[in-house]
């Protein structure tokens, strides 16, 4: 049993990936299999921003960072002038940080770089929200990049 | 435990199995894209590889739920729900033991999943019915050998 049941689930397996990449080819929704995050965020039209872009788009007036992690591990340490909103309490915390997003020439979102995927997820949210492609960016290498760089952060609790 | 009992116990357990893991894949075969955010957040794979999980996971999941619907591979289906269950086990155990705080996108994304620990847990009494099934499935076969 042990033996043909093995058989069986290797079939399965290959079974379940050759229509998985069949039915990804074929849909609009298919995902790009190589690229991870940049590849998702060009799919929805969102660009990604390096830490030398950042730092430009900083010194523009409208940029606004946002904080897309949760409000405790932003009150340990963010970058300065960022505003916290987690992706985890998105629609509680989107009032209060609305006016000042709307105002914005662009929102460069981060979290906690790597694989982490908060930052995409408020991008996301942010576009259900009306919020165009063009004002949103996402800082892929987040506070972990930052702070590589060896540039201030700045502790305490959002607005 | 007789053969007629055993063999309906197996079936229905089977099927209790197949309900769900279709339950789980359907929701992520709709929205890959939200389901690869889900991956993402394991912070477990390399980034170039979230998107392809995400793409081949929910399928495989749906054809070994229909392996343990039909009976077509039952064994197959059943050693599949159980190493995946496992493997499940394994990403929300640790991603509990780090803390993260995270939506398990288990039955999709964003449909108010369970807390991670939650999951582990819920996670954890379906490897144990997976191991039954598993278990009664062999009986069955013995005692239709030795008839």
């Amino acid at each position: 049993m042990v033996r043909k049941g093995l058989l069986q689930m290797l079939g399965l397996v290959a079974g379940g990936a050759a229509l998985g990449l069949l039915f990804n080819t074929l849909s609009p929704m298919g995902l790009p299999l190589t690229g991870g995050k940049e590849a998702r965020m060009a799919q929805k039209g969102i660009r990604m921003v390096t830490l030398d872009e950042v730092r430009y788009y900083l010194d523009q007036p409208g940029t606004i960072l946002v904080d897309a992690r949760s409000p405790e591990e932003y009150a340990l340490g963010h970058i300065p002038g960022a505003l916290n909103l987690p992706a985890d309490a998105f629609d509680p915390s989107f009032p209060k940080v609305a006016k000042r997003l709307h105002g914005a020439s662009l929102i460069i979102i981060y979290c906690s770089g790597g694989s982490c995927g908060t930052s995409e997820e408020v991008a996301g949210k942010l576009q259900e929200r009306g919020f165009k492609d063009s004002v949103l960016a996402v800082f892929a290498d987040g506070l972990p990049g930052w702070m590589r760089a060896k540039l201030p952060i700045q502790s305490g609790a959002g607005e | 435990m007789g053969q007629r009992t055993t063999t309906w116990l197996e079936r229905l357990g089977r099927w209790g199995l197949a309900a769900i893991f279709l339950a789980a894949a359907v929701p992520k075969i709709l929205d890959p894209s939200g389901f690869a955010e889900d991956v993402a957040h394991y912070a477990l794979l390399p980034d170039a590889a979230v998107n392809l999980v995400a793409v081949l996971l929910p399928w495989i999941e749906a054809v070994g739920a229909l392996a343990l619907l039909t009976g077509f591979a039952a064994e197959g289906g059943l050693l599949l729900a159980n190493l995946l269950l496992l493997l499940f086990l394994g990403a929300l155990g640790q991603a509990w033991a780090r803390g993260l705080d995270i939506d398990c996108g288990c039955f999709g994304h964003g449909k108010g999943n369970a807390s991670v620990a939650l999951a582990f847990l819920r996670d954890l009494l379906f490897f144990l019915l997976a191991g039954a099934v598993l278990v009664l499935r062999g009986r069955r076969l013995r005692l239709s050998e030795g008839r």
